[in-house]
């Protein structure tokens, strides 16, 4: 479905909807805060790979926490159970987890291009 | 075996039957831990094996919900939420009284050790799960308990009853056990130990 220019949704609006946004409340969103934050502390002193681990650790939480505040989208949704599947290698069989990196590095990236005309105004980083 | 201190029979195969079959849960269900369970878990802490008998280390017990998710969230190691967390503190003040240097002497986290064990073990006889974390935020789990200074965090023991009902939320697969004989060396190191009887 095409959209005109400054209509809402359209070129340079930002989308609205559920399979667009998800509104996060504050609770959930600090305790992603105090994940990231902690897991700073920590991979200082743990092994390198619990670095990409807790990593993992954390897209698989805002995924989680995305779709359940109500964001409609089946890809997300795959992504955090091949997230959840998979970051447990780092304990059983690490040759797998090293190789798994890369794969979801690929799909997000994948997923990016898929979406880059769907997105509103840009916004600095 | 039994034994002239305790008096009490132990069978040396259930003993070993309780050791091999425990292991570390991650999922744990809502039931609370019965009080007097909790403290048969404390009791075998107190009973542990510690260097010089210093006791250098204090056992902090957390059930109100909003404290073990406080916890929980300052630990990334910790992936569900417990009925019962036992924080492993040094006492550093203790650890003065003892002579000790805290980061120096090894004794003070093997101790640690010994108590997380012992703990871990009667809980598994008592039909419940536990599961060590070390991966916490030492900063950040001092300030949601608001610890003294001299209370360092050492380790956080999580005590439930396993959610074995429900679909394990990770379902972590363990590496396969190494043998007994290809952990043990004989005499010399390096050299293989003869066959268990039996």
């Amino acid at each position: 479905m095409s959209q005109q220019q400054g209509q809402p949704g359209g070129p340079g609006e930002p989308r609205s909807g559920p399979e667009h946004s998800a509104a996060v409340p504050r609770d959930r969103a600090y305790e992603l805060l105090a994940h990231l934050v902690a897991s700073a502390e920590i991979c200082v002193t743990e092994p390198h790979y619990y670095g990409s681990f807790r990593l993992l650790d954390a897209a698989a939480k805002l995924a989680a926490m995305m779709l359940g505040c109500g964001l409609d989208d089946p890809w997300l949704a795959s992504l955090q159970e091949d997230l959840d599947r998979n970051k447990v290698t780092m304990m059983s069989d690490r040759p797998a987890f090293y190789a798994y990196l890369p794969q979801a590095a690929r799909q997000v990236a994948l997923r990016l291009v898929e979406t880059a005309g769907d997105h509103g105004p840009d916004v600095a980083p | 075996m039994t034994t002239a201190d305790t008096g009490r029979d132990v069978d040396p195969a259930s003993l070993l039957a309780l050791l091999s079959t425990r292991r570390v849960v991650r999922d744990f269900g809502p039931e609370p831990v019965e009080d007097a369970q909790l403290w048969m878990i404390l009791e075998a802490g107190r009973w542990a094996t510690c260097a010089s008998n210093n006791r250098v280390h204090r056992l902090l017990v957390v059930q109100d919900r909003q404290q073990v998710r406080l916890v929980a969230d300052m630990s990334p190691g910790i992936f569900s939420h417990p009925a019962v967390m036992v924080v492993i503190c040094t006492d550093l003040q203790a650890v003065a009284a003892a002579g000790l240097r805290a980061d120096a002497e090894p004794t003070v986290f093997i101790d640690v050790g010994t108590l997380m064990m012992n703990m871990m073990t009667e809980a598994h006889a008592l039909g419940l799960g536990t599961c060590p974390a070390t991966s916490f935020s030492r900063a950040g789990v001092e300030a949601v308990l608001g610890l003294p200074a001299h209370a360092r965090p050492e380790a956080i023991l999580q005590i439930g009853h396993p959610a074995a009902a429900r679909p394990p939320v990770r379902p972590w697969r363990s590496r396969p056990s190494r043998l007994v004989t290809e952990l043990v060396h004989w005499e010399r190191y390096g050299q293989a130990p003869p066959l268990p009887p039996g």
